[in-house]
């Protein structure tokens, strides 16, 4: 059953930090019985346990800067990337930081919020937190928020499969959440990304963020998945997010472990981002660049 | 594919940063992290490219927005 809470309560741009702060002490304390993403391991990673995301107890930061590759309207962006994720997708562009959540160097949330100034001076008209995945260091994400400029906007960038308990920490503090739908089916996600009944999780996602703050759907192309991939979901998104924002990335490139499945072996080709694009207009989806 | 070695990667919490490129046999070419400077260049190159374009000039624009052109 998909549950969508209703009543959304926005935190004040004032309170963001204070708000964030104090989350941050509850959601590490959770880290004893870690429930932030939908494998549910319940790992203690207080304890020094190990879930499948292997991540410990505090985050690690492989990339911090000011980028320009996102969605148009966000940009640009001081992008904060954790090392470490919950998935396991073989094409990953990111895969020996995801998979590794001791790559990168520890976080410093003072360095953050200082590179984070000169970003703005620089032009960042947003924050962007992504990872990996940043759901599984969401205590130390709390802790980026209460540090970042509070005149900063904020975006949430995820692979959409956290639990109801991560979305309560995260509730009312980002303006954006970006969240990936990467899979049309079941079968393809546990194949490609190693992960159980995801379009239950992502669906239960999107809907909650669509309610809760601005969202946008981001969903990669690969070859070879277009019929299966792409086009359930945007039948999907047609039937019960008709009026998001869907942003059709083209970009794919064979990395990581894609060498493993070879219909991944090559980019994307045009002929099949035609077919893409034949399908979105079709559905009449809110396409943005 | 090999993982990238790991001293590139840890340049870019530093003072560097770093936009990573896959150029493909035909002259396309994909970037990921893509910095301001890098989108410069890329523009540079192909100044046809509209979505770079586009990107190339999100900090200029976001900069006249700020300061609006005396009249």
């Amino acid at each position: 059953m998909i549950l969508v809470e209703s009543n959304p309560s926005p935190v004040r741009l004032s309170d963001r930090a204070s708000v964030a702060r104090e989350r941050a002490q509850g959601a590490r304390a959770t880290l004893a019985d870690c429930q932030l993403c939908a494998h549910h391991c319940g790992v203690n990673r207080l304890a020094g346990e190990q879930g499948l995301c292997h991540a410990g107890a505090e985050a690690r930061v492989f990339s911090a800067q000011l980028e320009v590759g996102d969605e148009l309207e966000l940009l640009p962006t001081f992008a904060i990337a954790l090392s470490g994720c919950d998935l396991r997708c073989s094409f990953c562009i990111t895969g020996a930081e995801s998979w590794n959540p001791r790559a990168g160097e520890r976080l410093c949330t003072v360095t953050l919020a200082a590179q984070a100034k000169t970003a703005m001076k620089n032009g960042a008209q947003t924050a962007m937190i992504l990872g990996g995945e940043p759901t599984v260091h969401l205590p130390a994400v709390l802790e980026i928020v209460a540090a970042l400029p509070p005149s900063l906007r904020l975006i949430w960038k995820t692979n959409a499969h956290g639990t109801a308990l991560a979305r309560s920490w995260l509730e009312g503090l980002f303006d954006v959440w970006l969240a990936d739908y990467k899979f049309g089916n079941d079968h393809c996600a546990e194949h490609l990304a190693g992960v159980p009944r995801y379009q239950e999780v992502v669906r239960e996602n999107l809907l909650w963020a669509s309610h809760h703050s601005e969202l946008i759907v981001r969903h990669l192309l690969m070859p070879g998945h277009v019929d299966c991939c792409w086009e359930p979901i945007a039948r999907w998104l047609a039937a019960n997010l008709p009026s998001v924002k869907v942003s059709l990335r083209s970009g794919f490139w064979p990395a990581w472990g894609a060498a493993n499945h070879p219909e991944l072996c090559q980019p994307f080709s045009r002929t099949e981002r035609e077919s893409a694009w034949v399908i979105a207009h079709s559905y009449d989806l809110r396409l943005i660049e | 594919m090999k993982p990238k070695t790991e001293h590139l990667k840890m340049a870019t919490t530093g003072n560097a940063s770093m936009t990573e490129l896959l150029i493909q046999a035909d002259g396309t070419v994909f970037a990921h992290n893509l910095t301001p400077a890098m989108a410069e260049l890329l523009n540079a190159l192909n100044p046809s490219d509209k979505p770079m374009k586009q990107r190339a000039c999100a900090i200029k624009l976001q900069s006249s927005d700020e300061f609006p052109a005396r009249t």
